[in-house]
């Protein structure tokens, strides 16, 4: 697991915890059956609305200026090579074939339909991704470090073929 | 006439426990009970049918019965389509239709409701013909130019024929919009002035939140319920043209191959609808859950002025937020790298409708004298759905995020978490509350409504997980046979999701038994009176 993938299981699994948790205390209060409200929990539970639609903003917010720090084509690294990919209905060829470790801008565009350029670790994980229109040049900066055999599949729907677009190139020392 | 309504009612012990429902006169009930009676059981078929799909593309990919490979593409274009729209986004349709009856709203017209069936009707068959029979199989999206790079698996025709079949579909969302537009803003929601859009905001629920200035000629304020409906009512009529538009481009390509449309130009008018027709099931849902959550536990919604607020933010911001699918489109030159960054805070700007709802709801729910019957166990099921589904919406608004999970098993295992487990056991909840209200019969069986509860919460929840799982993983979606990394996921899932169909078979043999022995000959059951 990389780290954005950590995250996101860390995260969800926490907060639905909580909120299922939260939503078990509502069920579990209706059991004490037929005592009228008091007009003063009435009166909070009112005035919490607006509290919990600040913390939801505040929350939101956080979560929005967060992203900024990772949004790739506001966060790119200095390429050391470049490679070009030609992705088309059903296949990716990547030019050179063996790429040098470090950062790599790879510089994809399709022939044909919409493709989706997903760049799999030797481990089989998925590293990155980025999609590519026909008529324009796609380009993903990406670290790596660990050499071995990188796999490319297509991560957009491009016909009854799709799941058989692969490709692979080498990273090397 | 108000007294024979009662009667109607208090004859079959189907009552709500707390009711406050103005009385109609007997043949506007009786109207709209029957058109409401078509929309459910005719969305009901539509579920066996993309259902029993769904369940055909799943053993697929675990190689019990392999498809061949364009035959399973097609069959997921008509999965997604008909589980989707034909089923959740039609039955609710027809469901708001019941609820805007009972809040005294009723219809004024019947004419675009029935433009409305029908044109569902015959697109979604068309959707089938297409699909199924000429092959076409470039997912409901159909993102151009796919349509037209076959490989020589379907024409060019046959495309055009599934852009109408489409576009049925969506004429019949827009007349469905203008219905409600039509009865929102007619004299039962008490205006005290006349023009069209003073009512609407009056529709909106804007007497709650700014009294002075938002004024309606009687004592009842608009009821919650009405302010999703009226906002998804808007929505959908606007935001349904680009995707027609696009549908009309493909029309015209089919016939003359000379004219083409920009491909990035075409993501964005899909997406532009795309996005908003999510909530075509999201605010109906909600409307339902304002309307019978209060109902169950016997007061009053618990809410304010807030609400109005948020759902105002909803109704602007459904119209800019589409390019969150398009987050890993940015291509080097062009302006698509702002709009994506631009319509991520509007994404997260409508979660706040979410998060509202569900504290007014559960402020409702606390320390009430709850009645728990089958209806009200599906709704809060689905409410608890809804808010776990919920927070992988969040996770998928973000743009770094998108990175990881964009186009992967995660995203399968998310829409389906939030639109049957979420939403479609909101929607069944619905169903078991009104069913026996329009077929003046009690429920057939809270046990088998029971096992179809657990069967769904155990099957359902187990099922979503292995997707969710390899999704994380990068597990790519839309793949007629998975990279053998991930068999195991897709094998485990096999047995969860044969309890999920089991106990929704008990459903819809309580649904139809409830209606008694056929749901097509209810509506000549002499009424009980
Ligand atoms: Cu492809
Ligand atoms: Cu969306």
């Amino acid at each position: 697991m990389n780290g954005t993938q950590l995250f996101i299981t860390v995260l969800y699994s926490a907060v639905t915890l909580i909120g299922i948790v939260g939503m078990l205390a509502v069920l579990r209060s209706t059991r004490r059956k037929g005592e009228a409200l008091p007009e003063s929990t009435l009166h909070k539970l009112h005035r919490g609305e607006n509290w919990w639609a600040l913390m939801a903003l505040v929350i939101l917010i956080v979560f929005f200026v967060g992203t900024f720090a990772g949004i790739p084509w506001l966060n790119r690294a200095q390429a050391d090579t470049t490679a070009n990919v030609r992705a088309l209905q059903f296949a990716f060829i990547v030019q050179p074939a063996q790429i040098p470790a470090g950062t790599v801008d790879f510089k994809v565009k399709s022939d044909d339909v919409s493709h989706g350029f997903g760049l799999y670790a030797p481990d089989g994980k998925l590293v990155k991704q980025i999609q590519v229109l026909p008529g324009v040049t796609s380009t993903m900066t990406v670290d790596l470090d660990t050499p071995g055999t990188y796999k490319i599949l297509c991560l957009e729907f491009c016909g009854y073929n799709h799941h058989n677009m692969v490709g692979q190139f080498e990273v090397t020392q | 006439m108000s007294s024979e309504a009662t009667s109607t009612r208090g004859a079959t012990a189907v009552v709500l426990p707390y009711d406050d429902s103005p009385m109609l006169d007997a043949r506007t009930i009786s109207r709209t009970e029957s058109l409401v009676k078509r929309y459910m059981w005719t969305s009901t078929l539509f579920l066996v049918i993309a259902g029993l799909l769904g369940l055909v593309l799943r053993q697929s990919q675990a190689e019990i019965v392999r498809v061949d490979d364009n035959l399973w593409y097609a069959l997921m274009t008509a999965h997604g389509l008909g589980a989707f729209v034909a089923w959740a986004g039609f039955f609710l349709m027809g469901a708001m239709y019941w609820i805007l009856m009972r809040l005294g709203i009723p219809l004024r017209t019947y004419i675009f409701a029935e433009i409305s069936y029908w044109t569902m009707v015959l697109g979604t068959l068309g959707i089938v013909w297409t699909t199924l029979i000429s092959g076409f199989g470039a997912s409901w999206v159909a993102l151009y130019p796919l349509p037209f790079h076959s490989a020589g698996q379907w024409s060019d025709t046959a495309t055009g024929l599934f852009s109408f079949a489409v576009l049925l579909a969506g004429v019949s969302i827009i007349t469905w919009s203008i219905a409600l537009l039509i009865a929102v803003t007619g004299p039962a929601i008490q205006s005290s002035r006349k023009g069209v859009f003073y009512k609407l905001f009056l529709a909106l629920g804007f007497a709650h939140l700014w009294p002075s200035k938002f004024k309606h000629s009687g004592e009842r304020k608009t009821p919650y319920p009405v302010i999703p409906i009226t906002v998804i009512a808007i929505n959908m009529l606007t935001m349904t043209l680009p995707f027609a538009l696009l549908l009309v481009f493909m029309i015209v390509e089919s016939i003359d191959g000379s004219f083409t449309t920009d491909p990035q130009l075409a993501k964005n008018l899909l997406w532009a609808f795309g996005h908003p027709v999510v909530y075509l099931l999201l605010f109906p849902c909600v409307a339902a859950l304002y309307y019978f959550i209060p109902r169950f536990a016997r007061r009053t919604m618990i809410s304010g002025r807030i609400v109005v607020v948020v759902w105002f933010i909803a109704l602007t911001t459904n119209s800019f937020l589409w390019a969150h699918h398009m987050y890993m489109d940015y291509p080097d030159s062009g302006p698509q790298q702002i709009l994506n960054l631009v319509h991520e805070p509007v994404t997260f700007a409508i979660v706040l409708a979410s998060a509202v709802s569900i504290y007014a709801l559960s402020a409702t729910m606390y320390r009430s004298d709850f009645q728990w019957t089958a209806a009200s166990k599906f709704l809060v099921a689905g409410m608890i759905g809804w808010l776990t589904a919920g927070f992988q919406g969040v996770i998928n608004a973000d743009i770094q995020l998108n990175e990881m999970i964009h186009n992967t098993l995660w995203v399968v295992g998310h829409f389906h978490h939030m639109a049957l487990l979420g939403l479609g056991m909101i929607l069944m909840g619905v169903f078991y509350a009104v069913l026996p209200m329009i077929s003046h019969r009690p429920l057939y069986s809270e046990k088998l409504a029971n096992i179809h509860l657990w069967g769904m919460l155990i099957g359902g929840y187990g099922w979503v997980v292995c997707w969710l799982i390899p999704g994380l993983e990068g597990a790519p979606r839309r793949f007629a046979i998975l990279p053998e990394q991930w068999d195991i996921w897709t094998q485990l899932s096999i047995p969860f999701m044969v309890i999920m169909t089991l106990g929704i078979l008990v459903g819809l043999y309580n649904y139809v038994r409830t209606a008694m022995n056929s749901p097509w000959t209810a509506d000549q059951q002499p009424q009980i009176s």
